[in-house]
């Protein structure tokens, strides 16, 4: 039983960190259908910048933070602003636009391996990080604590954002039906550069603990990402609170099949179990009508 | 239309090049030494193990430029050095080699279990002699006729290691948590057969995958079982994440491990303070400090630079043995021919190099301890 809690804590750990990848794609895949692979890119970019202001620069660990989150956000908006949507005005949608950002994450990934020789680049960031918080017979560190927090806070404020806010009407408005949406006079950019600096938001602080925690290295990016575009599509495309719950099932199962299995083959079985779910309904758990019968929409 | 003259245009620069690799190999060999001979080193020098690549790189460019600068070969044969990043994983070894086969490489210095083990039978079939100087799995005595290893293997190791818990620590549990690649396998599997010979039980194991990055759900999973010891089968930052995470999931576990755990990320990480681990006595000539000093103005800080220093020497012995003074060109089965009848060298190690029959070689072995961020020997020569 002891272990079956152990594991159930490291699960909410693993699922945030995939939750948090997995709205910020959401999010951006909802409004924008482009599949946009370079949140990897993005992940990893804040988690290399981090990197390079701690150990390289010097600068106090707060203040990388904050400058990675900022570049982080800025390339995500720098991609939608000077890369998707000139190529979209000229015709390149679905498919294309997916080669592009394809290129995009391997051009920066390169680039990391070439800057930093593709070793784990582990900022520190702060002996607080690594200190063991026990809790009762169980334990996390205050690194995986943070991050569990900043996941439900920050998924909490998006959903408010979005249920509240204007803008967060505007975004549901945009998914709904760009057309209309520039019919009424609202400018679609505006959505664009909102949807993909939240988006890459997420994904940095995701990055960020990644690397603080074991370092980032090449291909770290895609792994996660491979794992919350699962939980996008079984929590149901365009459902920020289906890829939530999804991410945060697909981390606890993870680990709680360590119960009857050995760790390397965790991942494969959630693998299988994935596309057993995409055969039965390709459309996600949502579409079995599980809970309570919803229209798609965005939050 | 643009497809068919990108197509062209690939086209042409495929032959062409094709065209100027046969100009290349057409030149080959011929009567008599040659002028200049290509020798490789194949290793990590990116990556989770890229760290024990720098080690190696030094080594072999030091002992490659001292040959150089002395004239060479017999005084006459330049060797050329080039290094490939293996990520110390197969697949990239394999291609590295046979690339390197078309541009007629001599010698190989490979490292890394996995790697090594399928690089073997490529370079047999073409004769090419491979060192390995990091590599430990057993599997590598048994690969036939064409790699000698200037690092005894794991069994040496873990047997020192098995019976310093047992009877040393009175140790009777242990738990392992072992990476899955061929080296991490073989760590576990040379400790549980020694620790149990030597009266102990293990009573707990796991793995992950190389260079996976979290180890805490094995870690979790394996702290219920009562073990006195955890000894971890991991190399390179794998060792480094699996012995922080023992203590983040809160276990206070004595940490064990064998002398590929010694490499400055472990020494600086605090969790690893007191663990114990086997270690190969390395204390190098003042002549080998000096230059590699000046070459690189840090001191030697591991014996796998002193193996791969040596495999570079060892080689060039046994070519200039076997070359019979530059009268001829030796092949690979003659160069090592060279190696078994030579059978003890000299070494950057301050001893000497001797080989055992499998072309293994024989060093005593150590027990050290992870003191205030640096290995100290604790007990000399265990066991021997």
């Amino acid at each position: 039983m002891n272990l079956t809690i152990q594991l159930l804590l490291n699960g909410l750990v693993a699922g945030s960190l995939y939750a948090l990848v997995a709205v910020g794609f959401a999010l951006i895949f909802g409004a924008t259908r482009h599949f946009h692979i370079s949140h990897a890119a993005v992940l990893s970019t804040a988690g290399y910048v981090t990197y390079l202001l701690t150990s390289n620069f010097g600068l106090p660990p707060a203040l990388a933070v904050a400058l990675a989150l900022a570049l982080a956000v800025l390339l995500g908006v720098l991609l939608v602003r000077f890369v998707y949507v000139p190529l979209n005005k000229r015709g390149g949608e679905g498919f294309i636009l997916f080669l592009v950002s394809l290129g995009v994450l391997t051009v920066l990934d390169n680039v990391f391996t070439i800057g930093l020789g593709a070793r784990p680049a582990k900022p520190y960031l702060g002996d607080w990080f690594h200190t063991v918080v026990p809790i009762g017979p169980f334990s996390l560190t205050a690194g995986q604590i943070t991050i569990i927090l900043l996941n439900v806070a920050l998924f909490a404020g998006l959903v408010a954002a979005v249920e509240k806010t204007r803008a967060g009407k505007l975004i549901k408005a945009y998914s709904g039906n760009p057309e209309f949406f520039q019919v009424f006079g609202q400018r679609p950019m505006l959505v664009l550069v909102m949807v993909y600096a939240v988006g890459s938001l997420f994904a940095a602080v995701a990055g960020i603990h990644l690397a603080a925690d074991t370092g980032m290295q090449p291909g770290l990016g895609e792994q996660y990402f491979i794992i919350s575009i699962m939980a996008v599509f079984i929590g149901g495309i365009g459902s920020l609170r289906g890829a939530f719950v999804a991410a945060m099932a697909l981390g606890i199962l993870q680990n709680l099949l360590l119960l009857i299995m050995s760790a390397e083959w965790t991942l494969a079985t959630v693998f299988a179990a994935f596309l057993v779910v995409m055969t039965l309904s390709p459309e996600g758990l949502q579409a079995l009508k599980l809970n309570a019968p919803r229209r798609r929409k965005l939050a | 239309m643009f497809a068919r003259r990108a197509f062209m245009a690939v086209s042409a620069a495929a032959l062409v090049a094709g065209l100027s690799a046969c100009g290349a190999s057409t030149e080959g060999p011929a009567q008599g030494a040659s002028e200049e001979i290509s020798i490789a080193g194949l290793w990590a020098t990116s990556g989770p193990s890229a760290v024990y690549g720098d080690w190696y790189g030094n080594a072999a460019n030091l002992a490659v430029k001292e040959i150089n600068d002395a004239g060479g070969l017999n005084g006459k044969t330049k060797i050329n050095l080039t290094i490939v990043d293996t990520q110390a994983q197969p697949e990239p070894a394999v291609t590295a080699l046979q690339r390197l086969l078309g541009e007629d490489v001599r010698f190989v210095e490979s490292a890394f279990s996995s790697q090594t083990l399928a690089l073997m039978p490529i370079a047999a079939q073409s004769k090419i002699p491979v060192m390995n100087g990091g590599a430990q799995s057993p599997l590598l005595a048994e690969t036939g006729d064409f790699l000698f290893n200037t690092i005894p293997l794991i069994y040496k190791e873990s047997e020192v290691l098995a019976k310093y818990l047992h009877d040393e620590e009175g140790m009777g549990k242990a738990a392992v948590l072992h990476t899955s690649d061929d080296g991490g396998v073989a760590a576990y599997e040379a400790f549980k057969e020694t620790f149990e010979a030597a009266g102990g039980e293990v009573v707990a194991v796991e793995s992950g995958k190389y260079q996976s990055t979290d180890f805490r759900s094995q870690l979790t999973k394996l702290k219920g079982s009562g073990a006195d010891v955890l000894v971890v089968g991991a190399f390179g930052l794998d060792s480094n994440n699996i012995i922080s995470q023992t203590r983040e999931v809160g276990w206070d576990v004595q940490l064990a491990n064998t002398s590929w755990v010694a490499i400055p990320e472990v020494l600086a990480n605090p969790a690893a303070e007191g663990l114990i681990h086997t270690s190969i006595p390395f204390n190098p000539t003042d002549e080998f400090v000096a230059a590699y000093e000046e070459a690189y103005g840090e001191k030697p800080a591991s014996g796998y630079i002193g193996n791969y220093y040596d495999g570079i020497k060892v080689f060039a012995q046994a070519y200039e043995k076997a070359s019979q003074g530059g009268t001829v060109d030796p092949d690979g089965a003659a160069i090592m021919a060279a190696i078994k009848e030579i059978k003890t060298f000299e070494s950057s190690y301050g001893s000497e190099l001797a080989f055992d029959d499998q072309l293994v070689a024989e060093r005593p072995i150590s027990i050290s301890e992870i003191v205030d961020g640096a290995s100290k020997v604790t007990t000399e020569n265990f066991g021997s």
